[in-house]
């Protein structure tokens, strides 16, 4: 039996029928002129000011983008995910709001995704270059397990001698590298003997920190999606290379501090810190783990997991220190949060976790280049 | 009783648009096999005005198959294009709030190389 209807324009809400009634639909009678908001397509997809793709519905244009989010997770599909948030200002709302942090989506999107703290779970696989020749350094986003296959480009670093001490410029562009540019991230200094070394930020961290040095009134705008912010250079964290007292080619020893963006999760109440005045929320050392000597290799060993592969005094893991008395001291004394080693002549690999972001751990392996005159 | 006619207003659905949902409705009716998915192919083949009142159509009718198939295609139309290429696809034009960030122009070379 073959249904009849008629669509006529009054306006009873219907909107909660089923269409299934109408799926058998033979006869289906449709009367133009009479539908209300029948309006002949135009153009350019302007329906009195609406229907347009530009101002859809943000659920609606988020549900789409969430699906290109979904598949365009690895580098370089996910420049895609980039694309739409450079369309217009609400599809950048939309993005913003569905792009997880690395911390929990564990990847990299954007370039403030740089400072951000690196996964909760498991360390996110980098490698970085070196070129001799004009001392540059640059950082990859880990395409594969493969050594040779580098991936997303992520920060560029160029090593500037001054007299005294050393400079490593670090910005999100390879080919400008100055500190007046927009893609200025930060820098790394270090004294006359490569021991001491000074990590600078070129934006303020959320819970403050000593600006070292202004550029005047100039503002640039951040590298994060985000109003924008005074430029500068402010201090975050430090690097210190021991004294190695045997004085022969034994590892040396690392110790850092840091000041890293304290994540979203829930943290335990922890008196201890909130009554120490001298360290800020968010304060975290770390140091290397120790290598075992192995006596039948006759080497200093680390289980770097296969992740690196040829031995250097360069080779290092660092963990949170495990000392409660001590501020900053929470961690567990195990996990690793950053390694780093090298795998090739120029190529090195660099795994990092929370609470470190990928700028943090740039930076500190930066730091294990060039000679450490007191240690070797 | 129940009268002959219900009377239905979808205000926002043109006529174009509710024949073709009609169309989608009426070949998926019996269920999917290989015929569907054919007509599935050359049903998301349009342009993206077409496209555009099909996701506001399907979302608003609340029909979840039709919605999926159109929200997919135009997700694929947006892989694999600069912010300018999805612009011009998708008819954002300078009437729209084209987002001229500053940051547009630090994403380009960090993103797009």
């Amino acid at each position: 039996m073959s249904l009849r209807r008629s669509f006529l324009s009054r306006r009873i809400n219907s909107r909660s029928k089923s269409l299934k009634e109408f799926i058998t639909l033979d006869n289906a009678q449709f009367n133009s002129q009479e539908i209300c908001g029948d309006v002949t397509s135009e153009p350019d997809g302007n329906r009195n000011g609406q229907g347009s793709w530009s101002n859809m519905l943000p659920e609606l244009i988020g549900e789409i983008i969430k699906r290109v989010e979904a598949s365009e997770d690895r580098w370089p599909l996910r420049q895609s995910v980039v694309a739409c948030g450079c369309v217009c200002k609400k599809w950048r709302e939309v993005v913003k709001e569905l792009v997880k942090p690395p911390v929990h989506g564990g990847n990299i999107t954007f370039p403030s995704c740089l400072k951000q703290p690196g996964p909760r779970d498991a360390p996110l696989q980098c490698l970085i270059k070196r070129n001799k020749k004009n001392s540059m350094f640059c950082l990859y986003l880990a395409a594969s397990s493969s050594f040779t296959e580098k991936g997303k480009f992520l920060l560029a670093a160029r090593r500037y001698r001054h007299g005294a001490h050393t400079e490593y410029i670090i910005s999100l562009d390879p080919n400008d590298l100055s500190q007046g540019s927009n893609a200025y991230v930060g820098k790394l200094s270090s004294d006359f003997l490569g021991t001491k070394f000074t990590i600078y930020d070129s934006q303020p961290p959320h819970n403050g920190a000593k600006h070292s040095s202004s550029r005047g009134g100039r503002r640039f705008t951040s590298k994060q999606i985000s109003p924008q912010v005074p430029a500068g250079n402010f201090e975050i964290g430090e690097v210190s290379y021991k004294f190695n007292l045997l004085k022969s080619r034994g590892p040396r020893r690392m110790v850092s501090s840091l000041r890293c963006p304290v994540s979203d999760e829930p943290q335990e109440a922890e008196p201890k810190l909130t009554k120490s005045k001298s360290v800020a929320a968010g304060q975290t050392l770390l140091r290397n783990k120790a290598p075992r000597w192995h006596e039948h290799l006759q080497c200093w060993c680390l289980n770097f997991h296969g992740r690196v592969t040829v031995a250097s005094v360069k080779n290092f893991q660092l963990v949170a220190t495990l000392d409660p008395s001590q501020p900053g001291g929470k961690g567990d004394g195990e996990t690793v949060l950053l390694q780093f080693g090298k795998v090739g002549d120029d190529m090195f690999t660099m795994d990092y976790r929370q609470p470190l972001s990928a700028f943090h751990a740039f930076a500190i392996c930066l730091t294990s280049f060039g000679t450490k005159l007191a240690c070797e | 009783m129940i009268a002959d006619e219900i009377v239905l207003s979808f205000p926002n659905i043109t006529r174009v648009t509710m024949s073709k949902v009609l169309e989608y409705c009426n070949i998926h009716g019996a269920g999917a096999d290989d015929e569907t998915r054919a007509f599935d192919e050359q049903f998301v083949d349009v342009d993206q005005k077409t496209l555009f009142d099909l996701v506001l159509a399907a979302h608003d009718l609340k029909i979840k198959m039709l919605y999926d198939i159109v929200g997919e295609r135009t997700g694929d139309m947006m892989k694999g294009k600069t912010p300018e290429e999805i612009r011009i696809i998708f008819n954002i034009g300078e009437n729209s709030c084209v987002d001229d960030h500053p940051l547009q122009k630090e994403l380009n070379p960090w993103a797009f190389e």
